[in-house]
């Protein structure tokens, strides 16, 4: 990322700028309600959501920008993280995967909940949207953890980094050596 | 109805918890010669250390009793701050992990600061950094003493051996425990403690998983089954908060994390690069399974309170303890509530040792002073009055306490994650883009909500937005636009190759 901004950069940009104009959408959403929760008829220490609240036909297209913004942009910065600012080339399969393994999980729990938003029984007693978060996207997470640690001595911590970083603390302790003396 | 039965187990464990912290201090008392022992314990923690410090300095007290309060009152809401988990620690050893461990070695770093002064070449980042730190060590302290006071009060007027402990007496021993092996050890006390306190937090959350399943014959499905037919959204996957709030909390805590002093200053501590290859996989394997706890505890309570076995909670953070008073074996909640203790002192004592850091170490550099000398004697002076002051805020201002609590996750994410995660990744970075980003973050959080205290007003955003998610946007984007916007600035020969590798 030094004369010209890389696609990294860029859809980080994008991620962050999506995640703005969606907020200013927000804003303006005409009819929908300023406040999601509320207390409960019989226990008020608990808070239930109005109905269908998220059904709400305005607010599904600013939500779903920001949703995209936000993934967007955590997964520009893991490629970032991982190609230290250069274009991925080891590894770029896996991180592909792993990029589709949870962005897929998060389409589906979407589709999932605004197919069906008051659904009740799905799996293991969780709604079909609640088990896709909780055993979808939450362990599919875990794939760049995998990513990494196959990865390691091709993307992280190859050996010609390793020697060139022997070399860098050489010469300091050198320069070191000679202000000493 | 059940009623609390009287038992002293709980707190005979929570003793001898405590007595195992200070007993860890005097080990790491004969092992600390310098302030680098002192500061990033030697450089010399091994993958698994340092994988359970890390998980254990990120579950604070928070984790323990206001997530499991959060279930209980929004549903599932909360859930995408702990499904963020696994995606934040990655970001945060993508991002962070290997950059500042060579920074730490090239340059010798001690702190955060210190880090990001060498980076940045530049005294005025490594000032700000230090102060929002050392601004945030006396918010967290605060709140997290308050909260040991009040359990220790609880656990003592539980146990039927004395009469009524005030509360000043509890918060006063409390904080005699967690500054007395911060002082005696530094950071290896703290990283020491932290792997004992890890375990008891994965013990406790694994055996909690399975007692709150045999309290219902259909086991979690008919807890969730209860729930849902009461008010089918709260089981959503959204909660009873909404979209748009979760996923705000999903950005701001994937992210987030990238840019707390007592998780990326663990990234000074350990011995060699290639260990971050098994300090990934080992942090997020066992955070996990402490983060259950925060699931099971308010799905419990929500059903219990729904099935009429229990009476509704007064307030949704009794939800944790008063399922282990209610529920649970005296064993089983005294171990659970040492965890407690353990997740509320993890925290502590982290940003003890980054307060005395910032106190010591970074801003007298700052303010253009000469290093201090005999660093080590006044970080151990430095550690003993943050305590004290801590202490102070705890008991003399509520509502300081409050105002200094909203100083957390969001602000450091906001002040801090453009500045060390991008920063460490981009050449074009520079100074001013971080000093103005830092400024931004600051500003957004901690100085509206000042405002806001001061014209007594309250500011939601629209559709329950998180204001710590839009701050951390707009730190974000001003420190993209000023990078861009300045000349590159150039880097050292040393920084410049280190940014490559």
């Amino acid at each position: 990322m030094s004369r010209r901004p890389s696609l990294v950069f860029l859809a980080l940009l994008a991620g962050l700028l999506a995640q703005g104009a969606a907020l200013l959408w927000l804003f303006t959403v005409p009819g929908a309600p300023s406040s999601s929760a509320g207390p409960h008829p019989r226990f008020p220490v608990l808070r239930v959501a109005p109905r269908a609240f998220e059904a709400a036909e305005p607010l599904r297209a600013p939500t779903l920008l920001y949703g995209v913004g936000a993934f967007l942009a955590l997964f520009a910065l893991l490629a970032l993280g991982l190609g230290g600012g250069r274009p991925l080339r080891a590894g770029r399969g896996a991180f592909a995967g792993a990029t589709l393994g949870v962005a897929g999980s998060a389409l589906a729990l979407w589709v999932a909940y605004l197919g069906a938003p008051r659904a009740t029984d799905g799996w293991a007693g969780l709604p079909p949207g609640s088990a896709w978060l909780l055993f979808g996207l939450w362990p599919a997470e875990a794939l760049f953890a995998w990513v990494y640690v196959r990865h390691f001595h091709e993307l992280v911590w190859p050996p010609s980094a390793e020697r060139r970083f022997a070399a860098l603390l050489a010469e300091r302790d050198r320069a070191c050596g000679e202000r000493e003396r | 109805m059940i009623a609390a039965p009287s038992s002293a187990v709980p707190l005979v464990l929570v003793a001898l918890y405590f007595a195992a912290c200070l007993a860890i201090g005097l080990w790491a008392l004969r092992r600390t010669r310098d302030a680098r022992d002192y500061f990033v314990a030697g450089r010399r923690l091994g993958p698994w250390v340092t994988a359970i410090a890390l998980f254990s300095s990120v579950m604070s007290g928070f984790a323990f009793v206001g997530g499991p309060g959060l279930v209980y009152r929004d549903g599932l809401s909360s859930m995408w701050m702990v499904v963020s988990g696994i995606l934040g620690t990655c970001l945060s050893t993508f991002l962070v992990g290997k950059r500042l461990r060579l920074l730490a070695e090239v340059r010798d770093a001690l702190s955060l600061p210190d880090a990001l002064a060498a980076r940045y070449g530049s005294e005025a980042v490594r000032g700000l950094s230090a102060l929002a730190i050392a601004a945030g060590v006396l918010a967290y302290l605060a709140t997290q003493i308050a909260a040991m006071a009040f359990v220790l009060q609880g656990l003592l007027r539980q146990s039927g051996l004395v009469g009524e402990v005030g509360l000043e007496l509890c918060a006063a021993l409390a904080t005699a425990v967690l500054v007395g092996y911060c002082i005696l050890g530094g950071a290896l006390a703290s990283v020491a403690t932290d792997l004992m306190q890890g375990a008891m937090m994965m013990a406790a959350s694994a055996l909690v998983f399975f007692a709150v399943r045999a309290q219902f014959e259909g086991g979690y499905a008919e807890a969730f089954r209860t729930i849902a037919a009461d008010d089918a959204e709260a089981l959503g996957p959204f909660g009873t908060q909404g979209a748009v709030t979760c996923l705000s909390w999903f950005f701001l805590f994937a992210l987030g994390g990238s840019g707390q002093p007592h998780i990326v200053t663990k990234n000074l501590m350990f011995r060699r690069v290639a260990d971050l290859r098994r300090i990934l996989p080992l942090t997020i394997l066992t955070g996990t399974v402490a983060t259950l706890l925060w699931l099971v505890l308010g799905v419990a309570m929500r059903a219990l309170v729904l099935q009429g076995r229990v009476e509704p909670l007064a307030a949704a953070d009794r939800a944790a303890p008063a399922f282990l008073e209610l529920w649970a074996s005296p064993w089983l909640a005294g171990i659970v509530f040492a965890a407690l203790f353990a997740a509320i002192m993890s925290t502590a004592d982290a940003f003890l040792n980054l307060g005395a850091a910032a106190l010591v170490h970074d801003l007298p550099r700052a303010f253009g002073f000469r290093p201090v000398q005999h660093e080590l004697r006044w970080a151990r002076l430095a550690t003993l009055l943050l305590g004290a002051a801590a202490l102070g805020f705890a008991l003399g201002s509520r509502e300081l306490v409050a105002f200094l609590g909203s100083f957390g996750w969001s602000t450091f994410a906001a002040a801090l994650v453009p500045t060390v995660a991008l920063g460490l990744n981009w050449k074009r970075a520079n100074a001013t883009a971080a000093c103005a980003s830092m400024a931004t973050g600051l500003a957004a959080t901690i100085g509206v909500e000042l405002w806001l205290r001061i014209r007594g007003a309250e500011l939601r955003l629209p559709h329950g937005f998180d204001r710590g998610a839009a701050a951390l946007l707009l730190s974000l984007l001003v420190f993209l636009a000023v990078a861009r916007a300045t000349p590159r600035t150039p880097l050292p020969r040393d920084i410049d190759t280190l940014l490559e590798l």
